[in-house]
């Protein structure tokens, strides 16, 4: 499948975008709330998947609904389409959602459910039909049409979700935890779908907390943790250790364990099975390290260039940051406290 | 469109609908407040002009409409805008107004409900003014409310709780006063329940006397139906033996869809009076209205007729020497007709009064003639029990003349005395100016010491 | 425009329609007109009295219970439910999804209200002297749909800013008032203190006057009511009343945050 390359050109952008959350009588006695998203500078281009990344909590579906005007920013600018999507009625023309675990009326069955939707954008009779039968039919949801919503899988429920998503063939479709409570093959097919809707020349914007699956779909992504951005950029770029190489070895005795330890940073280990994982430097540091196991008897199970797995890159991202702010330790609720201080 | 410009519009409209709502709430308030008079089909075009110029008269404009009377004919509606001023009011000058006019249907003083006289609350005990400010609460509710309270004094009723049954119904009227059932039954319980269970004479007349004036606190709201007029006019003829006040009233429930003995009730009100030319026109009203073939009304023409008709006449030119020679005649005439012995009440009461009017005659014996009309007085209530009107002259006129005082047996007074014990005049009427008179027939015009001087005219 | 409007009220209306609670509310209503037929025999001579008054309350009671549930979950329901997020992201603008709610619901109110109307009509009917059809009873019956219609919008407004538990209180409280304007007003005229004068003044003036809708008076007097009353004042006193509620319920809308 060709992918279609994504361009330059932009087609959302938010600056120092923040958003505190205040109750009736915070707002009132101008209390400082609880900060979910704190000064994100993003810019998404057209045809590409952007990612936006984190745990429960970091700030990923409050960026969402800022950007589709469900919310407010408490400061910083937010366009999608160059226009402030809160008032524009036209931006939501050309962008579509799909929630996480969608949420629908239950009483009616697929094919309504989409009929309501595509009346709501205006579809006349006609058109609605076609369309809403095109989707099911890429969606391979034909056989459930005439099945309530009610009682749909959660698979199913996120397939319709992203036909109601699609029904006005948007230029941007926001997904918020596309594959949350799915199977593999669920996931398999998401992701068959995201890719798909890239080819189609789609910007997908997608929020996940599943770092693994994310690797292999998007182009870009931001990391974000208690409304800070730990990383933004290009996918390869943040994954790639340029010089370094992935060194696993298994079979490691006692002996060889201390002779190799110092040649490189140990990625992972287990001692009792003998496997030892090593980063090491490309060129000489690497060719020593497979001679010294070699000689010790281990066996060389994988050589190849580092390229971190997006967790690993977000959980350093997090030690950093945590060296760099000491007093910012693991605990949340207090990680909290600091940041309605600073707020 | 722009947020600012969405806000601006919305400000507009609240603004809009702010104002907007006073000009509209005056103006459905005026609708509302209308006063308004239903005619029956069958009223005649000089009742209607009545009416209306009674409306009139009273500073309002009327115009005329359409609406079904309680038979479902088409008839006359006067709808009249109410001065501002009185909006909400109960309108009770307008309603007085229009009383007495024939063939008035129904008097509905404006489609609000009527307010709660609040006046009235001060007269209730605690629970009851819980009752009323829960109902005022839930608002919408109170003719339910009051329907609901009502069940509850039925309870009271069987569970011997009867002097549970003013208060409660106080406070029913006061939701609901078009509850006319609630007049009528407390004004009957007060009359007849509770005073027969009164411990006193006075006590017994003071209840009878509150229920009545219970009942006629009812009015306003139900002057269009015949119950309470019926109720009140009934409660005067047989606890008061109120002849005039009973006629006064029976004639007012008539003039709503009635029962067919209405007619013969004012009758013998007035026989017993006695009002003989009135009598005799209500009972042939009766007969003309319900056929001919009414035994009592009848037989109640031809009586009265042979036996007080003649007397009548004489009385009404102030001959009562010759009415009595005519009445005495004409009664033993009939007692020989008749087969077995007839009522006297009529005779009793009739030549009472003829010897009162003699005790008035310039030159007469004022104290033999008196004694005659004791002695009359006193039999008639000796003889009847229920002949309250006789044992009330029979103290009046024990009162002015205190050597007679021996001769009044214990326990006579039952009703209580009337409030002018020592004016021997008849009692009736005294206090009736309110109702003008159709014009009877002729005879009575320009006789100024005709027996009608008590009668209110 | 009115297309989205329209599909949002349709969407509520078939959604509504289906909810129990709705039922038993209907239920009870025709419950209340039955018993009224039951016991008005009870009461001689005050029968028809009793149809209008019972039957009319029934109106009022499913009206205001009607308005509760409508007015005080259809939207919170929505947003606890995350559909008005999948609404609000397709081009509705806010405005179109408040009225839209609004004329859904006041649809389903109508319906109920025919459904109970017709055997009221019945009842009514059966129970008149000359069992003759009042032309003010429709009447009558459309002045108690506007009456919940407007609780409705009170309702509505209130729930676009608080919980739905406070919501049906208030929605209570609204017409409580509404009921007794005309004593709140007299509280205000002659309140002992300036601050009673003025809580009761513009308590008076902000709660709609529910005594403007009631046409029982006129059923029981059987008076003929001028349908151009109803059409151009009352009528036109509920729309302002809901061009109010609606503009104060979007300007709090226009700001709530899902």
């Amino acid at each position: 499948m060709a992918e279609a390359p994504p361009s330059n050109e932009v087609v959302i952008r938010t600056e120092n975008l923040s958003k505190t959350y205040r109750n009736g009588a915070e707002q009132l006695l101008r209390m400082p709330g609880v900060t979910a998203l704190s000064n994100l500078n993003m810019e998404v281009h057209r045809g590409e998947v952007f990612a936006l990344i984190g745990p429960n909590g970091s700030g990923k579906t409050t960026t969402l609904k800022l950007l589709m005007g469900l919310i407010f920013p408490t400061s910083g600018e937010v366009e999608v389409f160059g226009s402030d999507p809160r008032t524009s009625v036209d931006v939501k023309r050309r962008i579509g959602f799909m929630p996480d675990g969608p949420y629908f009326y239950g009483h009616l069955n697929g094919y309504e459910l989409l009929e309501f939707y595509a009346n709501l954008l205006g579809m006349d009779r006609a058109a609605t039909k076609q369309r809403v039968m095109e989707l099911l039919e890429k969606l391979e949801m034909t056989t459930r049409a005439k099945q309530r919503v009610r009682t749909y899988s959660k698979g199913m429920l996120q397939r319709i979700g992203l036909a109601h998503a699609l029904l006005q063939n948007p230029e941007i479709i926001f997904m918020d935890e596309p594959t949350s409570g799915l199977d593999p093959v669920g996931t398999a097919d998401m992701h068959q779908m995201v890719r798909q809707m890239k080819s189609e020349g789609k910007t997908v914007f997608l929020c996940s907390h599943f770092l693994t699956e994310i690797e292999d779909l998007c182009d870009r992504v931001i990391l974000l943790d208690r409304g800070r951005t730990l990383q933004y950029g290009d996918l390869n770029s943040l994954l790639a250790e340029p010089g370094k190489m992935r060194v696993r070895l298994s079979a490691v005795s006692a002996a060889a364990r201390a002779r190799l330890l110092p040649m490189g940073r140990p990625l992972a280990e287990d001692q009792a099975q003998g496997n030892l994982e090593l980063v090491v430097a490309d060129g000489t540091d690497t060719h020593n390290t497979i001679s010294t196991a070699n000689e010790l008897g281990a066996h060389l199970d994988l050589v190849a260039p580092m390229r971190r797995t997006l967790e690993e890159v977000f959980m350093e991202s997090i030690a950093r940051q945590q060296a760099d702010a000491p007093w910012q330790d693991g605990d949340r609720g207090l990680a909290h406290l600091v940041e309605r201080e600073e707020g | 469109m722009s947020q600012r410009t969405g806000k601006l519009i919305a400000w507009a409209v609240l603004l809009i609908g702010i104002v907007g709502q006073f000009p509209l709430q005056s103006r459905i308030d005026r609708y509302r407040s209308t006063f308004r008079i239903s005619m029956y089909a069958d009223a005649r075009p000089e009742e209607l002009t009545q009416v209306e110029t009674k409306l009139k008269e009273m500073g309002l404009n009327p115009r005329r409409g359409q609406v079904l009377d309680k038979t479902g004919k088409p008839a006359v509606l006067f709808i009249a805008e109410v001065p501002r001023a009185e909006w909400g009011g109960t309108y009770e000058k307008y309603i007085t107004a229009v009383h007495g006019v024939d063939r008035v249907d129904r008097v509905v003083p404006g489609l609000n409900e009527q307010g709660i006289p609040l006046d009235q609350v001060q007269s209730l005990n605690v629970q009851d003014v819980g009752i009323i400010v829960m109902a005022a609460l839930i608002g919408g509710f109170r003719k339910s409310a009051a329907n609901v309270l009502w069940l509850q004094n039925e309870e009271n009723w069987h569970a011997g709780k009867g002097y549970r049954t003013v208060p409660l119904a106080k406070a029913v009227t006061l939701l609901d006063p078009y509850f006319t059932e609630a007049w009528v039954l407390t004004c009957w319980h007060l009359a007849y329940n509770m005073s027969v269970e009164a411990k006193t004479p006075d006590e017994a007349a003071e209840l009878i006397k509150t229920g009545l004036d219970f009942a006629k606190g009812g009015l306003p709201w139900n002057s269009t139906r015949f119950e309470l007029y019926q109720e009140i006019g009934w409660t005067y003829y047989d606890k008061l033996q109120n002849y005039e006040m009973a006629a006064d009233y029976l004639k007012r429930a008539v003039g709503h869809p009635h029962p067919t003995f209405l007619e013969r009730m004012i009758a013998h009100a007035y026989e017993r009076i006695p009002d003989i030319d009135n009598a005799l026109k209500w009972y042939n009203i009766s007969l003309r209205k319900y056929g001919d073939k009414d035994p009592v009304a009848n037989g109640a023409v031809a009586t009265i007729t042979e036996r007080y008709l003649n007397a009548w006449n004489l009385y009404k030119t102030g001959d009562y020497k010759g009415a009595l020679v005519k009445l005495d005649a004409d009664w033993t005439a009939a007692l020989a007709r008749a087969d077995r012995q007839p009522s006297d009440t009529i005779y009793q009461h009739f030549r009472a009064r003829i010897f009162e009017k003699l005790a008035e005659e310039p030159g007469a014996d004022r104290t033999a003639m008196y004694r005659q009309a004791f002695a009359i007085w006193l039999d008639a209530a000796k003889t009847n029990a229920t002949d309250r009107l006789a044992r009330r002259r029979v103290l009046i006129l024990a009162d002015n003349f205190p050597e007679w005082k021996s001769q009044v047996p214990a326990g006579f007074n039952d009703v209580g005395l009337p409030e002018k014990r020592n004016d021997l005049k008849p009692e009736h009427g005294s206090g009736r100016a309110a109702e003008p008179k159709k014009a009877p027939d002729g005879a009575e015009k320009g006789q100024k010491k005709g027996p009608d001087d008590g009668h209110g005219h | 425009m009115m297309g989205a409007i329209l599909a949002i009220a349709k969407a509520t209306y078939r959604e509504s329609i289906r909810q129990r609670v709705l039922l038993v509310v209907l239920l009870l209503g025709l419950l209340l007109i039955g018993v009224s037929i039951a016991f008005s025999s009870l009461s001689t001579g005050e029968e028809f009295r009793f149809i209008v008054d019972f039957g009319l309350t029934g109106f009022v009671m499913v009206g205001l219970g009607l308005a509760c549930i409508l007015g005080g979950f259809m939207i919170p329901g929505e947003i606890d439910r995350r559909i008005v997020m999948t609404v609000l992201t397709k081009p509705v603008s806010r405005f179109q999804y408040l009225f839209g709610k609004f004329l859904g619901a006041a649809l389903v109110i109508f319906i109920v209200d025919v459904l109970m109307g017709i055997p009221f009509i019945a009842a009514y009917m059966w129970k008149h002297p000359q069992h003759q059809f009042n032309p003010v009873l429709p009447l009558a019956l459309f002045c108690m749909f506007l009456q919940t219609v407007v609780l409705l919008g009170a309702a509505m407004l209130l729930s676009t800013f608080s919980s739905s538990s406070f919501t049906v209180i208030a929605t209570g409280f609204v017409y409580v008032v509404g009921s007794v304007n005309k004593y709140v007003a007299q509280l205000a005229e002659h309140g002992d203190s300036r601050v009673q004068k003025l809580i009761f003044g513009v308590l008076a003036k902000i709660v709609p006057n529910f005594q403007n809708f009631d046409l029982r008076q006129a059923l029981l007097a059987e008076m003929p009511v001028d349908w151009h009353h109803i059409a151009v004042d009352v009528v036109g006193y509920t729309i302002l009343f809901l061009f109010v509620v609606l503009s104060v319920a979007w300007l709090f809308f226009s700001e709530r945050e899902f």
